[in-house]
């Protein structure tokens, strides 16, 4: 099931859901390409040949298609940064995850293995009937008498057929047919060499004969072959059975031709078809060879009724374009679902800066924690619009900055309120609820509207609405159980606050788990999954244990691009840091800016898929408390060039031996300058740098 | 005693040959048989007498030994033989479907009596219309 789920979520089962889902369309413009053209020709060879053509394109279209959407270059999964652990600050993503709307996406995440399924089916099945069909030539078969094999031969060479055919006679077949490309042979039910006036065997043996001069049974074994590979198209197996037809009334053309006697044809046609025995058969699939068209038509007599066209295959055809058309619409936006909607979590509700960035900046935690106290009136009427409103699933992306914030969580977990369910829901939901609904709950007022939101709350995330239990809700909970009692190692505070404890609750348990917390000088522990959906990737976690505790990272597929810094000034960015309180901490007074950081250069690096923009600032040479301010301006994009369109503040520990502190943005396309400020604390010393990038 | 199919060997193809003519005729001596399988190969008398007596044994032909010359008649029919060559695994699950794969003038699936009718009513009056 691993295995399975693995593989459906791979890149490669991903292009084969495209590729299936564009055939949809692709092979009903062509089967509607070959009504036209079989509206306008009149010989079989060339109704023939149309639809041979029309079968080809298909399996082209779909052969080229899978070439284009195929991931020729997949990333490989590798650690980005080999980072410390004391130093990091890592991207954590929330998912919000609202009643899911049904997307084309998620059908085309199954359908791959089920096709996969259908054609191994029927590809065995073919194999079967392959085999079968083989030993009607040697299973209560005897050659047929002298004099039928020689006229078999004369025949032959009339026919324009160079490789030898036996004659058989069978007490299996119920009719002639014939078997084999390499070495053809004709086999007829025992009885019907002799129970029919010579022209008449002679003129099936034409028939056969012409099948053979055609190779038609290499070509049904093609045909068969693709027929099965789009078997789920029903324009496939329509192109198909008009291929089946035609082939047949070419033969009988070529009969026709070669004897100049209509009648007499069409008359053993009849006569063989009559003479089968009345037993009842095995159930045989309709090959949509109907033999009274085939002789009205030999005898040039108009169709009673025009069925050319026939009903049900016009009627399929139809639906499938218009499911195809249905879809097409859908299909884009579920392509973009991949990028999600990225919200400004700082404190300030004016949130996000509308569409003409996908994202703006992550603020550092600690401003994200609802601060206000509750607030009077409007607040109500807000926040029941929003609960009401607020449908598509939201992804946030947030930092987590290091353990205050599980602190902060904590004490409020801990505090004399959170006795009351009030602050207990705040904490227990702290990551997965969005920062409105955060917002609007704070400003709730009497426990019923709180009662009231919280039902809402788990409403919105009910994967099955309507049903007595809420699957989400129930399996939030257990993890957060499951969390609190087995990653608890800090102390008295609970595992759900822990790093591990937080991925659990988020993405569930991991598919793979690596232990190196003995490992003495990088004591870490990872995890992987093979699929993330908020990342459409696998994903691996590095938690670094840290004394008693672990901090995360997340890593990604390799990036597609690094852009190094340069030495440049950033004025007004270092006015900012000096001017903010030094937050308690003994700090040596502020120096002038240097340009260029001590160690080596900072770095953003674009990864792959989402795209992900990651700031990597290397700490080489610092030591202490280090500041850091990290900030992406537009240079050329979608939005006002020089608008800042993403900024983080923040700190870590530096240990002087080295380490990274990254942040990541999510980023229109566009050109960009990253720019960097860092202070240690400890020595007063300011470094800037900057870096121009591109995402593409 | 009427042996089950599974009784009774199935036949070679130099018995189906001898079993075909017995199906075609009905009841006939080793002459007549004779007489008709080397109009397929050449045949010496004695080697189809040979073929035959075995098949005796086998019990897939029966000896009338009342007459002066020995009349064979097959102990089965030939769609009881078809059964029992059909009733291979193989052919039982996948007999039905070979059709797709081989090359017929007719279809695998039979004509109605409804479209025999129609068939025989258009070869008449293409006939009529030709005279």
């Amino acid at each position: 099931m691993n295995a399975l789920n693995l593989w459906i979520h791979s890149l490669r089962a991903e292009a084969l859901g495209w590729t299936l889902f564009h055939f949809l369309w692709e092979g009903a413009a062509i089967a509607g390409a070959l009504v036209l053209l079989l509206a306008a020709l009149k010989p079989a060879r060339a109704r023939y040949a149309a639809a041979c053509a029309a079968l080809l394109a298909m399996a082209l279209a779909f052969g080229i298609t899978l070439a284009v959407e195929w991931p020729w270059h997949p990333p490989q999964f590798t650690i980005l940064t080999g980072a410390p652990a004391w130093n990091f600050t890592g991207a954590v993503f929330a998912n919000g995850t609202g009643a899911t709307p049904f997307r084309w996406s998620d059908a085309v995440t199954w359908a791959p293995a089920l096709w996969l399924l259908g054609v191994v089916g029927l590809y065995l099945y073919h194999l079967g009937s392959w085999m079968a069909a083989q030993r009607l030539r040697r299973m209560g078969t005897c050659l047929a008498p002298e004099m039928w094999q020689r006229r078999v031969r004369e025949l032959a060479a009339i026919a324009g057929v160079s490789r030898p055919v036996a004659l058989l006679e069978s007490c299996l077949a119920e009719v002639p047919l014939m078997i084999g490309y390499l070495k053809p042979a004709i086999v007829t039910p025992i009885g019907l060499l002799a129970g029919l006036p010579p022209e008449q065997v002679e003129a099936i043996l034409l028939h056969e004969l012409a099948h053979i001069r055609r190779a038609d049974y290499l070509i049904n074994l093609f045909q068969t072959a693709v027929e099965g590979l789009l078997f789920y198209h029903p324009a496939v197996w329509w192109v198909s059975g008009v291929m089946r037809a035609e082939r047949e009334n070419c033969c009988d053309d070529s009969v026709v031709a070669l004897q100049g006697n209509v009648h007499q044809y069409a008359a053993a046609l009849f006569t063989v078809e009559r003479s089968r025995s009345r037993a009842p058969q095995s159930a045989l699939a309709a090959t949509g060879n109907n033999l009274a068209r085939r002789i009205r038509r030999l005898l040039g007599q108009p169709e009673s009724r025009d069925l050319s066209l026939p009903v049900l295959p016009s009627a399929l055809l139809l639906v499938s374009v218009a499911v195809a058309l249905a879809a097409w619409q859908p299909a884009p936006a579920a392509r973009q679902v991949q990028k999600p909607v990225d919200v400004l979590l700082a404190a300030q509700p004016a949130a996000p800066e509308p569409a003409s960035f996908a994202i703006v900046a992550a603020e550092p935690v600690r401003a994200n924690e609802p601060d206000a106290p509750p607030e009077p009136p409007a607040a109500q009427q807000s926040a029941r619009p929003q609960a009401a409103v607020q449908p598509a699933p939201l992804d946030v992306t947030y930092i987590i900055a290091d353990e205050e914030r599980s602190a902060f969580l904590h004490q409020q977990a801990v505090s004399p309120q959170s006795a009351t369910g009030r602050w207990q829901f705040l904490s227990d939901t702290s990551f997965i609820i969005t920062p409105e609904e955060r917002t609007a709950y704070t400003k709730l007022q009497t426990s019923e509207e709180q009662d009231k939101f919280i039902e809402q709350f788990w409403a919105r995330r009910n994967p099955t609405p309507g049903a007595p239990t809420n699957s989400f809700h129930d399996e939030f909970y257990r993890r957060l159980s499951y969390a609190a009692s087995h990653f608890a190692v800090l102390g008295n505070r609970t595992g759900a606050y822990t790093a591990p404890g937080w991925a659990y609750i988020k993405y569930g348990p991991p598919d793979q788990i690596e232990d190196h917390t003995s490992d003495a000088r990088n004591p870490s522990l990872f995890w992987r999954y093979n699929y993330l959906e908020a990342f459409h990737n696998k994903a691996e976690f590095q938690f670094v244990k840290v004394g008693e505790n672990y901090r995360q990272q997340l890593n990604f597929p390799p990036p597609l691009a690094i852009f190094t810094g340069v030495r440049a000034a950033a004025d007004d960015l270092v006015t900012a840091l000096n001017n903010e309180s030094r937050q308690g901490q003994s700090a040596a007074p502020a120096q002038a800016a240097t340009t260029g950081l001590p160690g080596t250069h900072a770095t953003i690096s674009i990864s792959p898929e989402k795209p992900m923009v990651i700031l990597s600032v290397p700490l080489d040479g610092l030591s202490g408390r280090v500041d850091v301010i990290g900030q992406i301006r537009a240079v050329s994009s979608t939005g006002a060039p020089g608008a800042t369109v993403a900024s983080v503040r923040d700190y870590v520990q530096a240990s002087g031996s080295g380490g990274t502190w990254q942040s990541n943005f999510t980023l229109a396309h566009g050109s960009y300058v990253g720019r960097v400020v860092v202070r240690e604390n400890a020595t007063g010393g300011i470094y800037t740098e900057e870096i121009n990038f591109e995402v593409k | 005693m009427h042996p089950k199919p599974t009784d009774l060997p199935r036949p070679t193809e130099a018995e189906l040959e001898i079993l075909a003519v017995l199906w075609s005729r009905g009841a006939s001596t080793v002459r007549d048989v004779h007489a008709e399988v080397s109009r397929r190969k050449p045949t010496q008398y004695t080697t189809v007498l040979k073929f035959m007596q075995i098949m005796a044994e086998k019990g897939l032909v029966r000896r009338d030994e009342r007459a002066r010359a020995h009349i064979y008649r097959a102990t089965r029919p030939q769609a009881w033989t078809q059964r029992q060559i059909a009733g291979d695994l193989l052919q039982r699950a996948f007999g039905g479907s070979a059709a797709s794969m081989v090359m017929g003038a007719l279809a695998a699936q039979k004509a109605s009596p409804q479209e025999l009718a129609e068939i025989r009513k258009l070869l008449d009056e293409y006939e009529k219309g030709t005279k």
